[in-house]
């Protein structure tokens, strides 16, 4: 069942623009310019319960913008969102309650307050009766290991103690959807790894559908079965991470180590990227264009080969090529 | 009794759950800033003092000014200290500094009107400020300097009616201001002219009576004079200029305390309705940095 429907959204709005230094402040004091810069443009996808979704973009694509959309805090210019059949913008706060949001560069903790203070106020704020809550706090205790944190200052918290505090907020009014918007910016490796884990468990064994946008792909590979990419407002892609590996990521590494300087190759950069240093060589290749066993083959002809390791492309590199390429209609 | 609520009506307990929360939090920040709060408290009465010698050069040899007394004048300090203390807030700076910092993403993925989060903060500002600024400073200068404000139980229950009344039009323009601030994206500079603008146009400086009768008419058409001064002089009893159109209206209303609250309830209503339509606009407005 499809829990999130969006149909042909488009969102653009008007920024002023400053020529640089005095002058141009005053400039734009009294004759102000502005320009359209459209943020989102005429995106389709729907999310079904239970799912994780990576919402992949270089920076200034439209993830934010797309998560803001999809809360009820930006109207769109165009088109429609259904999030599970309420409209996110016309229904604001009847949205809230079905969502949890969590704004990596932003804290909702009560700065001065101890950090319980906080969850105390969303628990109101929430109407959560108190068994609901004490099983939360309980649970927030066991797996994120909150509750040392709970007396602390929230001002006295470490970046990823206040992070673990306002995921744990963000999940309290037990919502079946959570946006995560770059929620391990910043964080150190076992900081991460607790977060990735509590994810895992909350969608396994809560059912919590999750959508996050992350500039860490290891985020992207432990968490998320489907992957959309987006550049510049559209589309580039939407699909398994396999189906992404498949269709962008052939290209492969093989790596040798011959017991000699390599001898009699130049047929090989025709289909391959050939590159050597004294008897070690990596040669870059297609898998659809050169199999495997072919290039071995013409290796092993002239060469005698000590060792051989072949990688797959990383996540990592197959996302930064998409970025790359121009939308398809641009 | 809260148990009655959840049992009867889920809802209302769900409106006092929240409002119990945000003031409870709001007292809490209060009590945090110590030494903001002794500064505040400490500064008012710096200030009451400083007025009360005025006042008292400026009447020297003089029994009254503009009909005025001394001890009235004093009064009128006093409790316009203590009026300040409810009614002032800074609604517009709250708003404001979410907007610049784009926290106010934040506050709307919360299941309640932002509005309304801002309305209780204020409200749990203003009785912090009643019983931690408002009884000491009124026990120092009503008890030490002998400052004397006629009182009777009706009087206190008006003046405490109007002064709420005050409080509602001092947030619904605050919150107007505070809508503008999705334009120009800084309101630290609005601020400070509004609360220059509220303590001459409102009566929280001096009495509206002593200023020129043009700007006096004037004032009187407008909605800022609610916000102190209203509430000031029924507190202390002072009528209304004449003025032919309050004698008219004099005739239908029992007393004229009850006219001045009248006048204030229609223009909270119309200062609703510009808040309502600046807000409105200013959320269709809103662009959050890092798209």
């Amino acid at each position: 069942m499809s829990i999130i429907h969006v149909s042909n959204l488009s969102k653009s709005y008007k920024i002023s623009l400053k020529d640089p230094g005095l002058k141009g402040a005053f400039k734009s004091l009294f004759l102000p310019r502005t320009s359209l810069v459209h943020a989102v443009k005429d995106l389709n996808f729907a999310i079904e319960a239970g799912e994780i979704v990576a919402y992949l973009g270089p920076n200034g694509a439209g993830k934010s913008t797309t998560i803001k959309l999809l809360t009820g805090i930006l109207t769109p210019s165009a088109g429609r969102i259904k999030v599970l059949g309420i409209e996110p913008y016309e229904n604001r706060i009847e949205n809230a309650r079905n969502i949890g949001v969590v704004f990596g560069q932003r804290s909702q903790l009560r700065w001065d307050l101890p950090v319980i203070e906080s969850f105390e106020l969303h628990r109101r704020l929430y109407g959560l009766p108190n068994p609901i809550y004490r099983q939360q706090m309980e649970l927030f205790a066991s797996i994120l290991g909150l509750g040392d944190l709970l007396t602390k200052n929230a001002r006295s918290l470490s970046l990823g103690q206040k992070m673990l505090c306002n995921i744990a907020l963000s999940l309290l009014h037990k919502p079946p959807i959570v946006y995560l918007d770059e929620p391990t910016i910043g964080l150190d490796i076992v900081v991460k790894e607790n977060i990735r884990d509590f994810f895992v468990h909350m969608n396994r064994e809560h059912g919590v559908s999750i959508i996050l946008t992350s500039h860490d792909l290891e985020d992207v590979e432990k968490l998320c079965r489907r992957i959309i990419v987006i550049d510049r407002g559209k589309m580039l892609f939407d699909g398994s991470l396999e189906k992404l590996k498949n269709i962008y990521g052939k290209t492969r590494t093989m790596f040798l180590e011959l017991a000699h300087s390599p001898r009699n190759l130049s047929s090989l950069s025709k289909t391959a990227v050939v590159k050597s240093a004294g008897n070690k060589l990596a040669i870059e290749f297609d898998g659809d264009r050169l199999s495997t066993t072919r290039l071995i083959t013409e290796i092993a002809t002239h060469n005698e080969v000590r060792d051989l390791v072949i990688q797959e492309q990383e996540i990592g590199t197959i996302v930064k090529s998409l970025y790359r390429r121009e939308p398809a209609d641009a | 009794m809260s148990r009655a609520c959840t049992d009867e009506n889920p809802q209302m307990h769900d409106l006092m759950g929240r409002f119990v929360g945000i003031v409870k939090v709001t007292f809490q920040e209060g009590l945090t800033y110590r030494v903001q709060f002794l500064s505040d408290v400490s500064a008012s009465c710096v200030y009451l003092l400083s007025f009360y010698y005025l006042w008292q050069a400026i009447y020297a040899g003089k029994s009254a000014i503009e009909g005025i007394s001394l001890a009235s004048m004093v009064a009128y300090t006093l409790v316009s200290t203590i009026i300040g203390f409810i009614v002032r807030q800074d609604v517009n700076v709250i708003i404001g500094d979410k907007v610049y910092e784009g926290d106010i993403a934040v506050e709307l993925t919360k299941p309640i009107s932002y509005r309304l989060v801002v309305l209780y903060t204020a409200i749990g500002q203003a009785v912090f400020n009643l019983l931690f600024k408002v009884v000491p400073v009124f026990i120092l200068f009503g008890y030490v300097l002998d400052i004397s404000v006629p009182f009777d139980a009706v009087r206190l229950l008006l003046a405490a009616l109007s002064c709420a009344l005050g409080f509602v039009t001092y947030f619904l323009i605050d919150l107007s201001l505070g809508s503008v601030a999705f334009w120009i994206k800084q309101t630290h500079g609005v601020n400070m002219f509004k609360n220059v603008f509220m303590a001459f146009c409102a009566g929280g400086l001096m009495p509206l009576d002593f200023y020129p009768a043009f700007l006096r008419d004037v004032l009187a058409f407008l909605p800022f004079k609610g916000c102190f001064y209203t509430p000031l002089s029924i507190c202390l009893g002072v009528k209304p200029q004449d003025s032919a159109l309050y004698n008219v209206l004099l005739a239908h209303v029992p007393s004229y305390e009850l006219l001045l609250i009248t006048e204030q309830l229609v223009w909270v209503l119309v200062v609703l309705g510009v808040s309502q339509l600046l807000w409105k606009r200013a959320l269709r407005k809103i662009v959050i940095l890092g798209g």
